[in-house]
């Protein structure tokens, strides 16, 4: 927040109403809302007007805890600006507190809840001092993702957090269940009534008026203790000479008591004043400043402080008393009387109030007036102004709000904002058909073509989405020079979405060249997660390449860029450290992989749920090569359930179905592999359908032709292998994809070997062994096992048989290492299968630990995760590990034999 | 878009609240016609019938209800 008034804006929400000097003090339900503390959640829940706000403010002040406050309204129903706001009222009780669940908030495009919560969590638990978060007008809520987010935070509480609900209606928040379960303490419309004693106390100390104990009761009894009713009355009476007149003819009429109270205070309302209560009431903050501008009068301050004086429903929202709003009662009551007295007055006093939040710093207050004035031209003007920096933050929900309360036909004449509609949309999970019209809508409206470069960034990204390689490219091509170089948002996303586009083309020299600059580009505008993004792209590019080392030192470069100034790495490193372990498997450093990639998908949940699709890959492969079947079945099924969940990917189902062939076959899982085999759709036939070139997808057919090599190869049809691998060798050999090269290879020698030609054999594997032992390359020999050690011994005899002349390009070193490797594995193979009662060859991680120690317990899986502040799938994928390291098929099971190895 | 004023597709809603309410809040609860009676010979009732557009509106009038503190007593859809 950069101007003044934005940190006005923000302190008035945080800041906690202050009390009447006079009020009221009520004790009895002082009491209970202490008691509450011993819940999670207090609910206090009653109509407007029984002074809930006035009671929680006086909690505040009589109980040692430290309070953060939040005042919720209308503008709240954005899910990034809700949390950013509680994470601001947190800090105003825990200094820094939660910053990097800020920072994540700010840079994530798409939200994973759940982690960015638990984030949150766990930052709170670190917290050791009970405390006591209030939202305030919680009503005002009614976006559903942030009762997921609520409901979440009360599910996990940390002990020492207490939760506060003021609300005019119950929220659609699980209380039933928690009521069930003791965590909810509620005050509610009875409680809140005031008391005889309490009305009788209002009256005398709060308004200064003497009343008869008949009068008191009487009123007590016709406004039921409804506060609001009582101040109206109040007011009233004040202004009559005859008390007891007054409360006999109200008493005595069956009029809804604020019309009848209404009436009385405003008839006896001088009119100037009066004027000024009806035009004032448009507004949800008043200044005096601001009243003289939609009043067009001098008298602002004076009049808000005298109706301050005169109890007329005007509360301060900051210490120093300049800014205040209506009591929304009240605020209604005189918004329906303009509309009666004055209707053609409305729009232009809400014009004038635009135009003043405008001229001071708060665009989006200009915003809803200019709306609400039906000047969309006007709010159009601001909108487009603020559009970028609203949709950077990530709150595209507040932006579609605005969007969406305008007739599109005022938007048409707006290309650049019609772009920004087309973006809000399809980062909120749009229909990528919409947003495509609204885009051609847009070009089509931009006679001047400066926004062709956006235009073109957003549908090379609905391109990548549908699986349309060429049009990608050519789009992202055309936004990339076409962007105007300031514009950091799309720019990013542009080059990560060509990365991808490039990758999959084949062309890797062109797409390393690409990212490089893309990745300096990025540290020099300080764009870390334009940075990480390009550096990834780059370490997987190399990869391709065969250059292992080179890959590491990349995302090493990535990752001493992207840590929060307290060193911590931010959530988009997680995609790094998930490809350091890919590189660590490969060099069989099998235990420090799996750390690397577990750390990158925990991470990176707390950025994109998307990009943990690949980390979960990651993680199959090398749960794969650790032998632990049922973990590498439990990656692939998390890689599914999100590429399921999100559907924008259309490519990602096939490779996680390739993924999963793999593994079938590793296992010997015969049946399966041939079901899928005869039910796979392949890749081409999605091309030909949708009518893209199948040479933009080199990348996808490699893989996929690597994978029914392997389907053939097991299946013993070496013609079939064969047909498929020499082209994909010889264009890996073209397309200098050495890392592809190396694996083509090994799969040709053991289709020679299989097939009885053991010179051809050891021809290639001699040319995979010579490109890998420079960066050395491990798993991708010995994975393949039993063929390969044959194959590897024959080689070794036939080298010894060599003259010194013939040029032997592989070290017998990396030859016996690789065998020593092999031996290892079948030893460790053996003894996990076989023995497991006598220790675990895998060690449980620390978190498995923790897991294990709440198995013996009667809690479900998801009430283990709530324990450990992780997701449900999180606990259930452990629990699936924990189950195949202690060679258990049930819950009993691993607990006796956990207990039996002594780790229970 | 729905035109909110559009009669043919309304229905026609009838909501009783708790006391007696002028005919002056018509145009607040969207046009709605507001009749006031004592039921049993002495509860006052005030009843708004009218037509809305859709649940959206409908719980657009609960929030007004709501917000003004007033009594809801009953809901209905009752054949144009």
């Amino acid at each position: 927040m950069k101007n003044s008034t934005a940190k006005i804006i923000l302190s008035t929400k945080l800041n906690i109403p202050p009390l009447w000097r006079e009020n009221v003090s009520r004790p009895r339900l002082i009491e209970i809302l202490n008691q509450g503390l011993a819940r999670g959640l207090i609910l206090v829940a009653a109509p407007a007007g029984y002074g809930k706000t006035i009671l929680l403010s006086e909690w505040t002040q009589r109980i040692t805890l430290p309070v953060a406050w939040l005042s919720l309204d209308q503008r709240d129903n954005d899910l990034t600006r809700f949390l950013t706001y509680v994470i601001a009222a947190l800090q105003t009780i825990a200094e820094g507190i939660a910053a990097a669940t800020l920072e994540d908030l700010r840079s994530s495009p798409t939200l994973h809840l759940e982690s960015i919560l638990t984030g949150l969590i766990n930052e709170i638990a670190l917290i050791s001092d009970p405390m006591v978060l209030v939202l305030d007008d919680y009503h005002e809520i009614e976006y559903q993702s942030i009762h997921e987010a609520v409901s979440f935070l009360v599910e996990h509480l940390p002990p020492q957090m207490h939760i506060v609900l003021s609300s005019r209606i119950d929220p659609p928040l699980p209380l039933a269940r928690w009521r069930g379960r003791g965590q909810l303490a509620e005050l509610r419309e009875a409680d809140l009534r005031f008391t005889l004693d309490e009305t009788a106390e209002f009256f005398t100390g709060t308004m200064d008026l003497k009343l008869e104990q008949d009068d008191l009761e009487a009123l007590a009894s016709r406004t039921e203790g409804w506060i609001a009713g009582l101040q109206l009355a109040a007011i009233s009476i004040k202004n009559r000479p005859d008390v007891s007149t007054f409360v006999a003819e109200f008493s005595g009429s069956h009029e809804f008591i604020v019309d009848y109270l209404t009436d009385e205070v405003l008839e006896k309302t001088p009119a100037a004043l009066r004027d000024f209560l009806l035009q004032t009431s448009i507004l949800s903050r008043l200044s005096g400043e601001l009243c003289d501008q939609v009043t067009g009068r001098q008298d602002g301050r004076a009049t808000l402080e005298s109706l301050r004086g005169n109890h007329l429903f005007l509360n301060p929202l900051d210490d120093e008393r300049r800014w205040f709003r209506y009591h929304a009662l009240f605020a209604d009551l005189l918004r329906k009387r303009l509309l009666e007295e004055q209707p053609e007055l409305v729009p232009a006093l809400h014009l004038r109030a635009s135009h003043w939040f405008d001229q001071n710093g708060d665009p989006e207050q200009a915003i809803r007036h200019a709306i609400a004035a039906k000047d969309y031209q006007q709010a159009l003007a601001i909108i487009e102004r603020i559009a970028e920096g609203t949709l950077v933050r990530g709150e595209f929900r507040t932006f579609l709000n605005w969007m969406e309360a305008i007739p599109p036909e005022m938007t048409r004449s707006r290309p650049r904002l019609l772009v920004y509609y087309a973006s809000g949309m399809l980062f909120s999970g749009g229909d990528p058909a919409t947003v495509e019209t609204m885009l051609h809508e847009a070009v089509k409206a931009d006679e001047s073509g400066e926004i062709a470069g956006e235009a073109a960034a957003l549908h090379a990204m609905i391109a990548t989405l549908k699986g349309d390689v060429g049009k990608s490219i050519e789009r992202s091509q055309h936004a990339i020079e076409a962007l105007p170089a300031g514009n950091l948002f799309l720019r990013s996303l542009v080059i990560g979405n060509l990365s991808v586009a490039y990758i999959s083309t084949g062309d890797v020299e062109s797409a390393g060249e690409l990212f490089a600059r893309a990745a300096r580009d990025g540290e020099q505008a300080g764009n870390h997660m334009a940075t990480v993004m390009a550096l990834r792209r780059l370490a997987e590019i190399a990869l391709l390449q065969g250059e292992l080392h080179r890959a590491w030192d990349i995302c090493e470069r990535g990752l001493k860029l992207a840590v929060y100034p307290t060193g911590k790495p931010l959530p988009v490193a997680g995609i790094l450290m998930a490809l350091q372990g890919d590189i660590l498997r490969e060099w069989n450093d099998l235990q420090s992989a799996n750390e690397h990639i577990q750390s990158g998908i925990e991470l990176v949940l707390r950025w994109s749920e998307l990009a943990a699709i690949e980390n979960y890959l990651y993680q199959a492969r090398v749960k794969r090569s650790l032998g632990d079947a049922q973990g590498a079945q439990s990656a692939i099924d998390m890689a599914r359930q999100i590429s399921e969940k999100n559907q924008v990917s259309r490519v990602a189902p096939f490779i996680i179905s390739l993924f999963q062939a793999r593994l079938w076959l590793q296992l010997g899982k015969q049946s399966d592999v041939e079901t899928w085999a005869r039910n796979y759709q392949p890749f081409k036939a999605f091309l030909d359908e949708h009518g893209y070139n199948p040479k933009y997808h080199h990348h996808m057919l490699e893989i996929e032709g690597i994978a029914f090599a392997r389907f053939h190869l097991a299946g013993g049809r070496w013609d079939r292998a064969l047909e498929i691998l020499e082209p994909l060798h010889k264009a890996a050999t073209e397309l200098k994809r050495t890392g592809s090269l190396i694996e083509i290879l090994i799969l040709k020698a053991i289709t020679f070997l299989k097939g009885g030609d053991i010179e051809q054999a050891l021809g290639s594997l001699e040319e995979a062994l010579s490109l890998a032992e420079p960066q050395g390359y491990i798993r991708v020999f010995i994975d393949e096992g039993q063929p390969m050690r044959e194959m590897l011994t024959l080689f070794l005899g036939e080298v010894g048989k060599r003259d010194s002349s013939d040029m032997v390009s592989v070290s017998t070193k990396y030859v016996n290492q690789l065998l020593a490797a092999l031996a290892a594995e079948t030893v460790t193979r053996r003894v996990t299968r076989e023995d497991v009662s006598a220790g675990l060859t895998e060690p449980l991680s620390a978190r498995e630990l923790e897991v294990l120690r709440l198995l013996p317990t009667s809690l479900t899986s998801t009430e283990i995760a709530g324990q450990l502040f992780i997701s449900p799938n999180t606990a259930r994928f452990h629990i699936k590990n924990i189950y195949s390291k202690l060679g258990a098929h049930r819950r009993a099971d691993a607990v006796e034999r956990a207990k039996g190895l002594g780790l229970l | 878009m729905t035109d909110p004023q559009d009669p043919d597709k309304s229905t026609i809603y009838r909501i009783r609240v708790a006391g007696k309410l002028k005919e002056s809040w018509s145009d607040w609860f969207n046009g709605m016609t507001i009749e006031f009676g004592l039921e049993a010979g002495e509860n006052p009732v005030s009843t708004l019938t009218g037509p809305l557009v859709d649940q959206s509106a409908l719980h657009g009038v609960f929030g007004k209800i709501r917000n003004l503190g007033l009594e809801l007593l009953s809901v209905e859809q009752i054949d144009a």
